[in-house]
């Protein structure tokens, strides 16, 4: 019994990290650079296993070359944007 | 010395979960490789821990890391390493900079470490994901969740438990 109940709780689980990724994607991607760094770090990770470190400074620097060019404004929010659901 | 290495190590996750609660995710599912202080299933059953009782997953995740592989200590030491970053960046921000959100370098950083975070949390909902959801069951129960989740947004602990009874009730 407790097996099928924490086979449940697991796919409860995935369910809940799918929706913070679907919150962070509607509070966060914004445009198409925004999609880009989405798509771009998804990659990264699953195909040759970059370091998320490298992938959060990489694209922090990104943010800030956009920004500072006025190629396109990334965050039209503020920071209380946070999906932290805690 | 290992108390030393539970520390930085969790001080590099403190210092690079920028985005919430899960954000801390990619970065501890590193570790798992890294170093296997924590299994993958592990992970799994914390975050559902941390879902349904009180404080972030991070804090969670390091003093049972720290608790596990080490001891007392270490579960003591672990989260101090993961809670430093924030304390000291959170105290200079105050210092220094009061309308820090708005200047152009912060507001481009965030801008483009948010949606890079939510394809870090992508990865890792793919892996856990890929283990988890093998069969037809299971991929009704996972939709039903997210419509759920997403639509009424209660606490979490309310789908994992619903999740649990319907586990225990079909036989998953």
């Amino acid at each position: 019994m407790v097996q099928h109940a924490f086979a449940g709780i697991k796919i409860g689980v995935v369910a809940l990290i799918v929706d913070v990724v679907i919150k962070m994607w509607d509070h966060s991607v914004q445009n198409y650079f925004g999609v880009v760094l989405f798509l771009v770090s998804f990659l990264l990770l699953a195909v040759i296993e970059l370091s998320p470190i490298v992938v959060i400074v990489g694209s922090g620097l990104i943010g800030i070359i956009i920004q500072i060019k006025g190629i396109n404004d990334l965050d039209k929010g503020s920071l209380d944007q946070g999906t932290d659901q805690e | 010395m290992i108390y030393f290495k539970l520390f930085f190590e969790f001080f590099k996750i403190g210092l690079f979960s920028i985005g919430g609660g899960l954000a801390t995710l990619p970065l501890l599912q590193q570790l798992v490789e890294k170093y296997g202080w924590i299994t993958n299933q592990q992970l799994l059953d914390m975050i559902a821990v941390s879902e349904s009782t009180p404080g972030p997953i991070g804090i969670n995740v390091a003093t049972f890391v720290g608790y596990n592989t080490v001891d007392l200590l270490g579960g003591i030491i672990a989260p101090i390493g993961l809670a430093t970053p924030s304390v000291i960046i959170i105290v200079i921000v105050a210092r220094y900079f009061i309308r820090f959100n708005e200047h152009p370098i912060v507001k481009g950083a965030l801008g483009g470490v948010r949606p890079a975070v939510a394809g870090l949390i992508g990865f890792v909902a793919f892996e856990v994901g890929k283990g988890e959801l093998v069969d037809f069951k299971a991929m009704i129960l996972f939709s039903i969740l997210l419509y759920l989740i997403n639509k009424y947004e209660k606490h979490p602990i309310l789908y994992l438990v619903g999740a649990a009874m319907v586990g225990i009730i079909f036989k998953y």
